[in-house]
């Protein structure tokens, strides 16, 4: 009885922390760019795992004529990962806490920080800031 | 035959990795707005140190530079000759002071993008004509051209 017990709580030891790191650890809601240039991006995630994201730019002083690109999926997450795909490339963002910032947000904003966006993506190097609802 | 450009050693001074911050020469911070800004090189780097110097601010935050992707076709920060300058909820300038530092700097063409009631208001400034910005545009008028949305 007392192994059984034993190897009931070791496999319970073991298979916790896989089940914690297998859980999304990052809030639904809209994501967007901080702004202070020509182009804007704002990633929405909803709770039945679509996500739509909408990126814009434009030329100087022209932003009645903006490009307005719109695309949706679905997303995935793993822990601190988000991961979405776009034209067949999947691209992850992971969830941080920016602490101290120029822009004048709180230290415990949440952000979606995009790490592995090809260079020649307007997701490359982007911080996706969770707004208020 | 043009002047060479003398490109000013700029001092990494970053405390958040999100948030580069670098300090010119002359003791003034260029504090970039994210990751997703990148620091213009060559003549263009030179200018928005010589921006920063001239503006009566201790630090100047910067939206955009030499970024390779995500702005329009044509952009001149695609080719590495527009810088952004944050708004006035950022940097505390006048139109009029922008305009003065930015002229004084080698900025030829600019417009402040004025987003009422949000945070996108910034400064663009560029070295030449081109991608939407001509006469009405230039730095030599006497009042910066601004566009209200």
């Amino acid at each position: 009885m007392f192994k059984i017990l034993r190897n009931f709580i070791l496999v319970l030891l073991f298979i916790t922390p896989i089940i914690a790191c297998s859980q999304c650890n990052v809030t639904n809601g809209n994501y967007s760019s901080s702004g202070g240039s020509e182009q804007s991006t704002t990633l929405s995630l909803s709770n039945n795992n679509d996500f739509y994201l909408q990126y814009e730019n434009w030329q100087p002083g022209n932003y009645e004529s903006r490009e307005i690109n719109k695309i949706k999926g679905v997303w995935e997450c793993k822990g601190k990962l988000v991961t979405i795909e776009l034209n067949g490339v999947k691209i992850s963002a992971k969830k941080i806490i920016i602490g101290k910032n120029p822009l004048g947000l709180g230290e415990n904003t949440k952000a979606l920080q995009f790490t592995n966006a090809p260079v020649n993506s307007f997701l490359f190097n982007e911080i996706l800031y969770l707004t208020p609802e | 035959m043009p002047t060479p450009t003398t490109i000013p050693v700029l001092k990494d001074i970053t405390t958040n990795k999100l948030y580069p911050a670098y300090k010119t020469p002359k003791g003034k911070v260029i504090q970039m707005n994210g990751t997703k800004t990148v620091l213009p090189t060559g003549a263009t780097l030179s200018a928005m140190v010589d921006f920063v110097d001239g503006c009566n601010l201790n630090t100047v935050i910067i939206s955009g530079g030499n970024e390779a992707a995500g702005h329009s076709a044509g952009s001149f920060h695609g080719i590495n000759k527009a810088i952004d300058v944050a708004g006035k909820k950022f940097n505390k300038l006048t139109d009029d002071e922008a305009l003065k530092a930015a002229k004084a700097a080698g900025f030829t063409h600019g417009v402040y993008e004025d987003f009422r009631g949000t945070k996108k208001d910034h400064w663009h400034f560029q070295i030449g004509a081109g991608n939407g910005l001509g006469d009405k545009h230039s730095l030599k008028l006497s009042k910066l051209a601004i566009k209200r949305y």
